[in-house]
């Protein structure tokens, strides 16, 4: 599944770029013209985004609310007085070991679920075309109208960041930022599933994504998903990268899988959907048209 | 890109007592009839073509392959083209069949080298498959395919994964057809001589063996293994290496980063010198070795030097896959800011040569280009 890469990052073969969405389409078609009928938009993301200025802790039950999670292990093991895990000091208590211990593995759980021995994990999420400006994010600690940089740990930086993220988060309430803390729950925006694979940490299998929508979508000839890119300025067209092909530019974008409907049991329709751009690249549809009707069984 | 399966289910909630009949061109949304999004017009499709969402595609089926003779492989050259590659009698330049395995299963493919002097371990090089019963070259070959921790911990009692068979070329390209899934995350593949009488050290190779991640569902492609013959391990030794019957871990050091698909930053093959192992951050002087510094094969130990020369390997002794991923390597990093080395387990499992490559990774919180 293509998925898009962070803010800022240029995509290597197989990724899309940040400022892009999927959009789900119900196709119909007569002997004149094919129409398309957008559903909903969603996004695919790595879980978490060690890059991103706002991946942070947040909560009451965290130690330091508004810490870039890239500190953590640095910041706790600083609160310990342990700065190397393997080698805790004389006296040092079985409390404090164990928190920096565990703040280690934190760390490599991260890794892991960024793919750092394969098996990346990627989420489904709700779609925004907003972004992290650059220009507002610090690179220091010290201009208090910006995001402080990811490294700035004292707690008026760290107040200050899950402030400001906070802020934006709620300005753009579709926005994907994800937490390692609980993969189900991310900081802002919605989460509707994730793409088959395996969590890498504890090899279980993740997949399967569920959207519920205002659409009925009995009936239809076909069913699609587009990727596009957003229109972050909003003016009514895709914002299109420089050199980006004109014979490529639709309205609905690149067509990434198509498939018709078969096997409607119970008022449940499949849909097996393929892709013409990617050999190999495949997806499952059930649709529940009616779930208020008896004759639906599960 | 790896092909992966996306899930969906949709739910539309409708009214119990539907009230309204959208007519054609148009859909109920939430109680109300929509115009389309999009239209396009029939009558824009070509010949031999049809109208796919928005678009024209071609109205004869996908490509379909001979499954007897051939199998589709995405066409290196244009990965949107499928191709249909001959499954035996090409040549060694030609592409090597790996096709999507069975549900829930991995196919594993990818090309055999001699350890001592870093080239394709090859017989005539035909592109034939191989025969039974062949007594050199990788037509002699076997492979099977183990969850590679619990061969780790107990290499006599591992019971091979099953698989839907392994396919041996004579160029020494192989392919392990459709791997169950272990319960590890781990799948390592053993290579030794076929004939009973030449497995262990003698016959074409020593017992050697590779991981891979375990994916279920993905044709893995491209995956490096080794032989190492007899007369290599014994110059290992006579030079100042460990013996074989100790078990041996080969760590090959890579230059360059390559992201899942396979990508790099630069040549995947270029070997990376001034490189140490180690285990949990520090370093093991008294059970790694490393080859004379421009040496490009491995051929000769060099017991005054502490770090890979120019063929990027180390050799270590002692290695327990019980310490799980916490074998490393210092040095040989340009940019340590943004860049470490992987972490991988390690073995030194008795009468076995176990061999894993480490590339540069991303530094938490940054991006390597290494």
């Amino acid at each position: 599944m293509p998925v898009q890469v962070a803010p800022g990052v240029t995509p290597a073969a197989g990724q899309l770029p940040a400022n892009t969405h999927f959009t789900f389409y119900a196709f119909q078609e007569d002997a004149t013209a094919g129409r398309l009928f957008a559903v909903d938009n969603f996004e695919v993301h790595p879980v978490v985004d060690l890059g991103s200025p706002c991946y942070i802790d947040v909560g009451e039950h965290v130690e330091h609310p508004g810490l870039h999670v890239s500190q953590y292990e640095k910041v706790i093991d600083a609160d310990v007085g342990i700065p190397d895990y393997t080698m805790p000091p004389a006296g040092a208590s079985e409390t404090d070991k164990v928190k920096a211990g565990t703040a280690h593995q934190r760390m490599v759980n991260i890794n892991l679920l960024l793919g750092s021995q394969g098996n990346p994990v990627f989420v489904i999420s709700s779609a925004s075309a907003a972004e992290y400006d650059p220009a507002s994010i610090d690179t220091g600690c010290t201009d208090t109208s910006k995001i402080p940089a990811p490294t700035c740990t004292d707690e008026t930086s760290n107040k200050r960041r899950l402030d400001m993220c906070q802020a934006f988060w709620n300005a753009h309430k579709g926005f994907y930022e994800g937490t390692d803390r609980v993969l189900t729950s991310p900081l802002s925006g919605t989460m509707a599933g994730m793409v088959d694979g395996m969590n890498p940490i504890n090899t279980g299998f993740v997949g399967g994504s569920q959207f519920f929508v205002d659409e009925a979508l009995g009936g239809f000839d076909g069913y699609a998903v587009y990727w596009q890119f957003d229109d972050a300025d909003g003016d009514g067209q895709p914002d299109y990268p420089a050199g980006f092909p004109d014979a490529d530019k639709h309205p609905a974008g690149q067509l990434l899988l198509f498939g018709t409907p078969a096997m409607v049991t119970r008022d449940v329709i499949h849909v097996h959907m393929t892709s013409s751009l990617i050999p190999g690249l495949k997806a499952e549809l059930a649709i529940f048209a009616n779930l208020d009707q008896d004759s639906t069984h599960f | 890109m790896r092909p992966a399966i996306l899930l969906f289910g949709l739910a539309a909630a409708s009214s119990g007592c539907k009230s309204i009949d959208c007519g054609p061109g148009t859909i109920e949304r939430n109680g109300t009839c929509a115009p389309a999004d999009e239209t396009t017009v029939t009558a824009t499709c070509g010949d031999g073509t049809m109208l796919d969402g928005d678009r024209c595609v071609p109205v004869l089926p996908p490509t379909m392959c001979d499954p007897a003779t051939t199998t589709e492989t995405p066409d290196p050259n244009n990965p949107g083209i499928t191709i249909c590659v001959g499954t035996g009698g090409t040549s060694c330049t030609g592409a090597f069949s790996c096709p999507t395995p069975a549900a829930g299963k991995q196919t594993i493919c990818g090309q055999l080298y001699d350890a001592e002097t870093n080239n394709k371990f090859q017989g005539a090089a035909t592109g034939a498959a191989c025969g039974s019963g062949d007594t050199t070259g990788p037509c002699a070959l076997a492979i099977n395919a183990y969850d590679a921790i619990a061969f780790g911990m107990n290499p006599t009692g591992a019971t091979p994964l099953a698989n839907g068979g392994v396919y041996i070329d004579d160029c020494g390209r192989f392919r392990v057809t459709s791997v169950a899934q272990p319960s590890s995350p781990y799948i390592g593949l053993g290579f030794d001589d076929a004939n009973a009488a030449n497995m262990g050290p003698n016959g074409e190779t020593n017992t050697t063996g590779v991981a891979v991640n375990a994916q279920p569902d993905t044709a893995t492609q491209n995956v490096e293994a080794w032989i190492v013959k007899k007369s290599t391990t014994d110059g290992w030794t006579s030079s100042g290496g460990p013996p074989v019957s100790g078990g041996i871990y080969v760590a090959i050091y890579r230059t360059h980063k390559c992201d899942a698909t396979g990508t790099c930053t630069g040549d995947a093959f270029a070997n990376q010198s001034g490189v140490t192992i180690t285990k949990s951050g520090s370093t093991l002087p008294n059970n790694d070795y490393y080859f004379t510094a421009a040496e490009t094969g491995r051929t000769t130990i060099d017991g005054a030097t502490n770090a890979t020369g120019s063929n990027g390997t180390g050799l270590l002794t002692g290695a327990s896959v019980n310490d799980l991923l916490v074998y490393s390597g210092t040095g040989g990093i340009t940019d340590t800011t943004n860049c470490k080395w992987e972490s991988h387990a390690a073995a030194s499992l008795a009468n076995i040569v176990f061999f894993q490559i480490y590339r540069p990774q991303n530094q938490i919180g940054h991006t390597c280009n290494q």
